[in-house]
């Protein structure tokens, strides 16, 4: 998906990082990812777009646990053939990003994507009702501590142990993948 | 429009054969399964050992079962068997009208693997 992080994409990549010196530019799986904080967010899409990242490709977040939630966007040149990653972490108890809908369009749909999904706000977002859940859904299901419903009626077929006679118990206790 | 091939090809991920002698009941599809569609049941039984030997026990099966309305197909079971008792089967005939019975039990499972038997 990421253009390899040529000349091109350092370039664009440079062009926003001189609007926010300090920035911490990092390069993992060819793709350039400028680390952010949350009131940098909007500074540093406005000198991508100024840059010429006149696209915007998608934002989505990840669900990091104790750390928050991180929201990730990538922005991407057509003239230059370059993309940057923008990424920025906000709190689990209020998270809240401002929304570029206002610069880029298109970013409307995906911060409403996002904001269903994890419970995230994007302050300034002109429209942030639910893209795709049912107007009655409770909770955020991209969260990690969401639960299935399927899942809490559903006993999980490898607490099984069919190897030990009948009236042991097994010597560790094991659990399903992804719960702690 | 031209006609595709009326069978997929051998490799298709149609659907999943359970080749019986070679499962142990280890119980890592089960557990490594995403969706939570593998059943297997089993218990201890003893087997013959070494004379003067100590009992030695062998896990029989008496239960494997797969729902193929939770089944997404990712495979993880197949890859995971470290007895390569599960495989995929280009078969995709197995539609029914109520979800229920898309549980296939072990004799269907074991019936969609050609053969021929593996020794032993």
């Amino acid at each position: 998906m990421a253009d390899p992080a040529g000349s091109a994409a350092r370039e664009l990549a440079g062009a926003v990082t001189a609007a926010l010196p300090g920035a911490d530019l990092t390069e993992e799986f060819d793709t350039l990812t400028l680390n952010l904080t949350v009131s940098d967010w909007v500074v540093a899409a406005d000198a991508a777009r100024a840059a010429g990242a006149a696209f915007f490709d998608f934002l989505t977040a990840v669900d990091e646990d104790e750390q928050g939630f991180a929201v990730v966007a990538r922005l991407f040149d057509p003239v230059r053939g370059a993309g940057i990653v923008l990424r920025t972490l906000t709190g689990r108890d209020r998270p809240e990003v401002p929304s570029l809908a206002e610069r880029y369009p298109g970013a409307a749909w995906h911060e409403r994507h996002a904001a269903e999904m994890f419970g995230i706000a994007f302050a300034g977002h002109p429209d942030l009702r639910p893209l795709l859940l049912a107007e009655d859904f409770e909770g955020h299901p991209l969260r990690k501590d969401f639960r299935l419903a399927s899942r809490e009626r559903l006993a999980w077929p490898g607490a099984v142990e069919p190897g030990l006679p009948a009236g042991r118990e097994p010597r560790r206790r094991r659990r399903p993948l992804g719960e702690t | 429009m031209t006609a595709g091939p009326a069978e997929p090809a051998p490799s298709f991920r149609g659907v999943i054969a359970l080749i019986e002698q070679r499962c142990t009941a280890c119980m890592l599809c089960v557990r490594e399964c995403p969706d939570w569609c593998i059943h297997i049941e089993g218990h201890p039984e003893p087997v013959a050992g070494a004379p003067g030997g100590r009992e030695r026990t062998r896990t029989a099966l008496d239960r494997f079962a797969i729902d193929y309305s939770l089944c997404m197909y990712c495979g993880i079971c197949v890859e995971v068997c470290p007895f390569d008792a599960l495989e995929w089967r280009p078969d995709y005939r197995y539609a029914a009208a109520a979800a229920p019975d898309l549980v296939q039990e072990r004799d269907r499972l074991e019936a969609w693997w050609p053969g021929p038997e593996p020794p032993g």
